[in-house]
């Protein structure tokens, strides 16, 4: 329907109107049939939508997705263990660390309290990051406190070098941002090796220090500044 | 250069002692500090060694009770400073030297390790005093 303006642009009442030619027997039949079709074909639209929804929500079988979410969560009566755990936070200098282990078991009872399978705790500072890791370990949440068992490890830079000091036990304090191991301590880098009873390295003050017994051998050979230039060929005895 | 006791030895060092501190390069023994390499043995009180980026010393300095042996000489003192660019040790305060049976005391004592060289200075006001064994002349008849 469009509307026919007179030469002021005004369309007022009837003469809006357009009259448009009677519809032909066939076409109104055609449009009859189609008003019946759509009688039938609408409410039974409407019924199979109805019947849809009320088949999805008595649907018993869990989403897959959601499902999927949760599959790495095995819920044993009496603990939640997860896999491929990741703890991540700032120590108390607002360092991040971040905390990562082949399983976790969490005892429902003390939830702040988790244990670790193959633990490695990475603490990030400017100038360098400290790693330790070890077969077995207790993280204690609320204290951000880790205590590792068996093949401990510690890499730490003394002196230019890496060394990979190992122990039996430590115990790693994030906010304080220590490292304690009582239970002797071995240590080995490219250029020596080292040994004491017991170490203390504070991560914050870039200092360790190690007590009792304490044994440090250094290899001149091994060092750079002495080993012999390409040219001289000479091999350290 | 590579902060060693004896000259072009590649020899380890061993350093024992009660506890270590190390704090970003510089590593500080205390307590019955012993320091071997081959022959050569320095024991002090303490020992403060400034460890360099290859994992050795650039240098050494002993405090308290200083003796350094080498199976040739021996030579004690209150400190000493181990200088691996110079290749010296420098000891100082009551500084006694042994050679055998020749006893040698000063004030300040320069080692130089590569040509086995010894200077003596005299402590202030004093002099430096030695004693030294001719062969006895009635051996010698």
């Amino acid at each position: 329907m469009t509307a026919a303006t007179d030469s002021n642009g005004s369309g007022g009442g009837l003469r809006t109107l357009r009259i448009g030619p009677r519809l032909t027997g066939a076409q109104a039949a055609r449009r009859a049939a189609l008003a019946r079709k759509l009688r039938i074909a609408l409410p039974i639209l409407a019924a199979i939508l109805v019947a849809a929804f009320l088949a999805n929500a008595r649907r018993d079988q869990p989403d897959e997705v959601f499902l999927k979410d949760f599959a790495d969560l095995g819920a044993a009566p009496d603990e939640l263990r997860m896999a491929n755990p990741r703890f991540a936070g700032v120590d108390g200098k607002g360092n991040p660390y971040e905390i990562t282990a082949e399983t976790a078991l969490q005892n429902p009872e003390a939830q702040e309290v988790v244990e670790l399978v193959r633990p490695r705790a990475v603490t990030s500072r400017p100038e360098e990051s400290t790693v330790v890791y070890a077969e077995r370990g207790v993280f204690q949440s609320k204290e951000n406190i880790l205590t590792l068992k068996d093949g401990v490890a510690l890499e730490r830079a003394i002196g230019g070098r890496t060394y990979v000091l190992r122990a039996s036990a430590a115990t790693v304090d994030m906010d304080g941002e220590t490292v304690v191991s009582e239970n002797g301590v071995e240590g080995e880098s490219e250029a020596g090796l080292l040994r004491a009873d017991s170490m203390r390295a504070y991560n914050a003050e870039r200092r360790v220090v190690f007590e009792g017994n304490v044994s440090m051998r250094i290899f001149p050979g091994k060092t750079k500044a002495h080993r012999p230039a390409e040219n001289e060929g000479e091999q350290p005895q | 250069a590579l902060g060693q006791l004896v000259p072009d030895s590649d020899a380890p060092i061993d350093i024992t002692g009660n506890s270590l501190e190390i704090v970003d390069d510089v590593a500080t023994w205390i307590g019955d500090v012993r320091a071997v390499q081959g022959e050569a043995i320095l024991t002090a009180d303490k020992l403060v060694a400034i460890l360099d980026d290859e994992g050795g010393f650039s240098s050494i300095r002993a405090i308290g009770a200083v003796r350094y042996a080498n199976g040739k000489e021996a030579i004690t003192g209150e400190t000493a400073l181990y200088d691996a660019e110079a290749r010296a040790i420098t000891i100082t305060d009551n500084v006694v030297v042994t050679q055998g049976r020749t006893v040698m005391r000063g004030g300040a004592l320069v080692y130089w390790l590569d040509t086995g060289r010894i200077a003596f200075t005299a402590p202030d006001g004093k002099r430096i005093r030695g004693i030294f064994y001719t062969k006895s002349l009635d051996a010698s008849l």
